[in-house]
């Protein structure tokens, strides 16, 4: 696209795209996109990416046998992104979809539900491809392998245990609905893990103190993630409820992903997580006897790119759908989707009950 | 062309599926054949379905929302085509490899054949070898497609390729490989016949291979 055409655009959404700080000087560019919807604030985000992003290579680049590069490389920045109502519409914006409608509502499923959490391999076996872990499994099952403290701890009569003043290890966790023993077998020996329901913790916070700075979840688990292949991107979700000028209370959402795969990932990372977040304010409702409002949500990416491989489909589809074609055109609404997500929710559920 | 097969291939596009049911079930109560029907109406809209994704104009959820106003037309063509022996231009075998659970690119492609009228034959995800080679020997088809999403799982592609050899069916199939991390030349590497970067093209490519056999 000529460089007019793009400044032209960049003209009509100035006041939704910044550079916070240019990519010069060895700095990765910073850049912050805002917008009501989901599918507006994405479309703002790429399109500040290409614009404002610098090239950089990735391990995923592909490479000849002479180790040339064959990939352009990635565009890159670092973005803020914030949605001031995630809950309106359209959310939906059909070019951050690599492949059905349906196949959002199976991500919500997958993200929300856990229905691929058997989909997570066993790391003592060398042939098992399945995937290193899901969003789901280590928001919702984040595991701890019990240390020699906690198997102390457990060997200790209650009111022996209860003088320790500080509830440094996690036998203490225990004591809460939202963590339990599990026990695997590994290699044939039976082993206990210590299980943390980190999105339950939030509700339970949430709803004890609605203003907490403590209701979040991980994903990170240093002891395996600092040396396996492709670890978690998501890093972390937090939640904070504020009211609003009606006194509604109003929950609000912080994401921060270490890196993000722009084209064709964030958008149904987006729409899931709000899924996550109508879930958690409909618990929370629940136990305070009053209904939650969705408030705003900023997602934070260290790295958001585009892939080298994919930015001529981008500038294929992506920016002349941008110019060509009106954003209603580019866009669905969740209620317009239901059909199609209702279609793939009637063949999960057949599949597992079979 | 009748101007009906024109509103099919129209509404196809546009993805209405039960406008395209009722075309359908329109031209036949006036006597259209299902071939003609198949030929003029739902597979020229599918064409250009394909070419408005090449083009950049389409999204892919708009590619599958046609593909399915298509599988609505030829659920109702579908029998009448048995029952009169019109071939289909040829069978199509696609799967995931082994290890890899990821059927976006795959469910794409098998649409996207279905629209260009390939009876296609679907294995799904984590496909082992001797799957392949089994439903090569039972179906035969004159095309197998492999997908692969993971650079762990690429390397199934070569030891299914050889399995076929040893199967002794390597020369009655062409094999066609596409997914994320696969490339041209990893595609000459392992032996297979062609290489498609997106779902597009691999319609092209697949129609090219039947054409020259």
């Amino acid at each position: 696209m000529e460089k007019e055409k793009l400044n032209e655009i960049l003209e009509q959404k100035k006041d939704k795209i910044h550079l916070v700080s240019p990519g010069k000087g060895g700095n990765i560019p910073v850049v912050a996109a805002s917008g009501e919807s989901l599918a507006e604030t994405w479309e703002n985000a790429m399109f500040g990416l290409y614009v404002y992003g610098c090239e950089i290579r990735t391990q995923y680049d592909a490479k000849d046998e002479e180790g040339n590069y064959i990939d352009p490389p990635s565009k890159d920045c670092s973005i803020l992104m914030s949605i001031g109502n995630p809950t309106s519409e359209p959310m939906i914006h059909l070019a951050g979809i690599p492949g059905g409608l349906e196949d959002l509502e199976e991500y919500v499923q997958e993200v929300r539900d856990g229905i691929k959490d058997h989909w997570v391999r066993d790391p003592l076996d060398p042939n098992d491809t399945r995937w290193q872990y899901t969003y789901h499994e280590r928001l919702f099952k984040y595991e701890l392998p019990l240390s020699e403290y906690d198997r102390y701890l457990s060997q200790l009569p209650e009111e022996e245990k209860r003088k320790f003043h500080e509830k440094e290890t996690a036998h203490f966790l225990l004591d809460h609905d939202y963590a339990k023993l599990v026990e695997k077998e590994i290699r044939g020996k039976k082993q206990t893990f210590v299980q943390i329901n980190q999105i339950q913790n939030v509700i339970e916070k949430l709803s004890q103190q609605p203003f907490t700075r403590q209701a979040q979840a991980i994903t990170w688990q240093p002891y395996m993630d600092t040396d396996i292949y492709d670890p978690a991107c998501l890093q972390s979700m937090w939640f904070r409820i504020f009211r609003d000028e009606n006194n509604v209370p109003t929950l609000n959402m912080n994401i921060r992903f270490r890196s993000r795969d722009a084209y064709d990932a964030s958008f149904m990372n987006c729409f899931a997580f709000i899924h996550v977040l109508e879930y958690i304010g409909n618990e929370v409702g629940k136990r305070i006897s009053q209904d939650i409002k969705i408030g705003r949500y900023v997602d934070e990416s260290d790295s958001f790119h585009i892939y080298g491989k994919r930015i001529a489909d981008f500038e294929n589809r992506f920016l002349k759908n941008l110019v060509n074609r009106d954003f209603s055109a580019r866009t669905f609404s969740r209620k317009d989707a239901e059909p199609y997500f209702e279609e793939r929710r009637k063949k999960l559920e057949e599949k597992f009950n079979k | 062309m009748a101007n009906i097969l024109v509103e099919i291939a129209s509404k196809l596009y546009e993805g209405k599926k039960d406008q395209v049911t009722d075309l359908v079930q329109q031209s036949l109560d006036q006597k259209l054949s299902p071939k003609e029907i198949l030929d003029g109406g739902l597979i020229i809209g599918m064409d250009k379905v394909g070419e408005g994704f090449k083009d950049g104009v389409l999204f892919v959820p708009e590619v599958l929302i046609a593909a399915r106003a298509m599988q609505a037309g030829m659920n109702l063509l579908r029998p009448l085509l048995v029952e009169s022996d019109v071939p289909s231009i040829g069978k199509y075998v696609i799967g995931v490899m082994k290890g890899d659970l990821h059927d976006i690119g795959k469910n794409l492609v098998k649409m996207m054949m279905e629209g260009a009228g390939f009876e296609t034959i679907d294995l799904g995800t984590d496909v082992d070898p001797e799957t392949f080679v089994s439903a090569v020997r039972e179906h035969q088809p004159k095309i197998v497609g492999m997908s692969a999403l993971l650079t762990t799982t690429m390397p199934q592609m070569k030891v299914t390729i050889e399995a076929l050899m040893k199967a002794g069916l390597r020369n009655s199939v062409k094999v066609m490989v596409g997914g994320a991390p696969v490339t041209a030349g990893f595609a000459e590497q392992i032996g297979a016949d062609a290489y498609a970067p997106d779902a597009a093209v691999a319609v092209d490519v697949a129609r090219g291979i039947v054409n020259r056999r």
